[in-house]
């Protein structure tokens, strides 16, 4: 492990302060992004500096930081949840599951019962890529500076089946981010020129040719202090994940989804959401205008899977994907309208 | 085995009952199947009951391993104070041979194991082998046992039968008793075996599987410690799911890495991967100690990927069962 300086702070402006890029960003300079890192938890971060994929000089510690940990409610029936809140005090709590299963859901499939009780809700959300090849200290992969995504034409089973002409194919593994995708939340980010709402939708970027480095459209600096669940009425949400092993495993695919149904039984408003299926947490926006004002049956949910995956480009070895997640589509979706299988 | 006993009409325990010439396993596919509910529980393969996507399978295998002791040396020591050393440079991988070796001392002197002090590990201690092929117990406990019965015919000479073993172990004096013994032939066997049952549950639209109960009937000769051998068959049997379903090593031709060399993506069966096992041994004290290692881990694939084939109608070639080669199988994978 490579020498740093952990730094405690107490107050979101010392922890600004100490985020503050050493030197002036200049445009397609990316060196900013590992020169400093926000350490909470530390599951993720820890793991990539142990295994010498990144080598940051500064960590700024978030966790001394009151009033960035807890859940609480927010105007309008909004759910508030600070960025150094456990995974598994989020997967613990009823006030989180009533007002959204599916944040609940996906916060208890992360990990472990030590995973849960160490990592945070900020680094659930900004988690750095699963890709075996990023996670391996012995390649150069792309994101590390290297000329090619090996995933593309090598061992990709875990990898991308959508938006695969991206320079890069790694799979998104956040549980939370897909949840609060579904269910139209927004990341609190915090910088020098103040607080700013970003919704889930637009948080995650895809990799592009000029920076295919940053997941997230965080900026130097920036720091994620908390999420924001809006109240959605008459609806209900449910989040689900399929995975090689009964526990303790990452998603093939993992899905959320919020359904509202009018007084007949037919949707009237779906949000659904994938993820381990793009480099981002994937929207499935024509299932979801399939599935508008239709009765969910079980040949509906069939038909609108169909339908959201006709456009799906899977790699060499993860077609077996597309399978899965059209399955999980119609689960998902009687998980929350409470139908059985 | 398996796709020629369907393809024949069989039920493949039927088959194996037919065709295998070997009396224990004959004996070990009866009571297997018996304790198993094989006749309730089978069905033709894909015919399970159920009009989910969650389909249901048995399936069983057989092993058949060498085992066999040789070569080992140890020595025993009494001293004045009644306590008794044995030294044997074998080693414990976690299997129990420690505990063998203080059982057997024990029961050679008619003292508690808790009165021996096992000392393995170094190879200043008289020569054994190295843990592998099942022969380490076979190996181990007959030189273990040459050695204190030597050491207690030497207690015996020096200060008679007379009185408790702590009154004659007190006359040593300042001269502890110290004898060697080395393996010799009739005190363990070679040739093990056993016969192994799964029952699997295969969702047909996710491509997951996961083994809901498995039965092992295996022979292992004398029995030194039931408790450490029903742990190593537990153990065997773990490893075997991981084996079907879960463990292969990702190796990069791009970058000559492998791809997953840690337990998040080298899969390891978890608590909730491990379904319930019942553990049953052909007591045969004639034969001498015998090994279990392999033998308990050879059947478990096979029988779980019968159990798949059983379930779903077809067979999963390779393993491990992943979703994604069980999607494959069942032509699921548009």
């Amino acid at each position: 492990m490579n020498r740093f300086t952990l730094t405690n702070v107490t107050t979101p402006a010392a922890a600004l302060d100490a985020m503050r890029p050493d030197a002036e960003v200049k445009p397609l300079d990316f060196s900013w992004l590992n020169a400093k890192r926000p350490l909470a938890g530390g599951s993720d971060l820890l793991a990539e500096i142990k295994e010498g994929i990144i080598r940051p000089g500064t960590l700024v510690n978030l966790k001394t930081i009151t009033g960035w940990s807890g859940i609480r409610p927010g105007a309008d029936d909004a759910l508030e949840i600070g960025a150094t809140t456990l995974i598994a005090d989020v997967a613990a709590s009823d006030v989180v599951r009533a007002h959204s299963a599916a944040l609940a859901d996906a916060a208890e499939h992360v990990g472990s019962p030590q995973i849960r009780n160490q990592g945070t809700v900020g680094g659930n959300l900004c988690q750095r890529p699963r890709c075996w090849y990023y996670r391996h200290g012995d390649t150069q992969c792309l994101k590390k500076g290297g000329v090619s995504c090996f995933a593309k034409e090598g061992e990709n089973k875990y990898h991308a089946v959508f938006a695969t002409n991206a320079p890069c194919v790694m799979a998104s593994s956040t549980n939370l981010g897909v949840a609060l995708l579904a269910l139209g939340g927004k990341l609190i980010v915090q910088s020098l020129a103040g607080e700013k709402a970003v919704a889930a939708e637009h948080f995650y970027r895809l990799p592009t040719a000029e920076d295919p480095y940053r997941e997230t459209v965080l900026e130097p600096g920036e720091i994620v202090s908390g999420i924001s669940v809006p109240e959605s009425a008459g609806s209900r949400s449910a989040y689900m994940q399929i995975s090689e092993k009964a526990d303790f495993d990452w998603a093939l695919v993992s899905a959320a989804t919020r359904v509202k149904l009018d007084g007949a039984g037919a949707i009237e408003n779906i949000a659904l959401a994938m993820n381990a299926i793009a480099p981002v947490p994937w929207r499935l926006t024509r299932a979801e205008e399939f599935l508008r004002d239709k009765r969910p049956d079980i040949e509906t949910l069939r038909a609108a899977a169909k339908e959201a995956f006709a456009d799906a480009r899977p790699l060499s070895q993860n077609a077996y994907k597309v399978a899965i997640a059209k399955a999980l589509l119609v689960r998902v979706v009687q998980r929350a309208i409470g139908a059985h299988l | 085995m398996d796709m020629l006993a369907y393809k024949l009409g069989f039920d493949p325990l039927e088959f194996r009952l037919k065709n295998d010439p070997n009396t224990t396993r004959q004996q070990q596919y009866r009571l297997g199947a018996e304790r198993f509910g094989w006749k309730d529980k089978f069905h033709p393969p894909g015919k399970g009951p159920g009009d989910g996507p969650v389909k249901r399978g048995v399936g069983l295998a057989s092993a058949s391993w060498g085992s066999g002791g040789s070569g080992t040396k140890a020595e025993a020591i009494i001293h004045a104070d009644g306590s008794v050393e044995v030294r044997c440079g074998t080693q414990d991988l976690g299997t129990g041979s420690r505990t063998l070796v203080a059982m057997v001392a024990a029961e050679t002197f008619g003292l508690k194991p808790s009165q021996i002090t096992a000392r393995i590990g170094d190879t200043l201690m008289p020569p054994s082998g190295g843990s592998g092929g099942s022969t380490t117990s076979p190996s181990v406990a007959p030189a273990v046992r040459v050695a204190c019965v030597n050491a207690l015919e030497a207690l015996n000479a020096r200060v008679g039968t007379e009185g408790t073993w702590a009154e004659r172990c007190r006359r040593l004096g300042m001269e502890s008793i110290t004898e060697h013994g080395q393996w010799q032939p009739g005190l363990s066997g070679s040739g093990v075996g056993g016969v192994q049952f799964a029952e699997v549950e295969v969702d047909t639209e996710t491509g997951q599987t996961r083994v809901l109960h498995v039965t092992a009937i295996h022979d292992a000769g004398l029995i030194v410690n039931r408790m450490t051998a029903r742990s190593q068959t537990n153990g065997g049997i773990i490893q075997g799911i991981g084996y079907a379903l879960f463990e292969e090593r990702i190796m990069d031709d791009q970058t000559g890495v492998m791809l997953n060399p840690n337990f998040e993506t080298y899969k390891l069966p978890n608590l909730a991967d491990i379904p319930t096992i019942d553990v049953h041994f052909l007591d045969q004290p004639e034969r001498g100690v015998l090994g279990l290692a392999e033998a308990v881990h050879i059947p478990t694939a096979a029988a779980i990927a019968n159990a798949v084939h059983n379930a779903i109608g077809v067979p999963v070639m390779e393993l491990p069962m992943t979703p994604a080669r069980v999607l494959a199988a069942l032509g699921a994978i548009g």
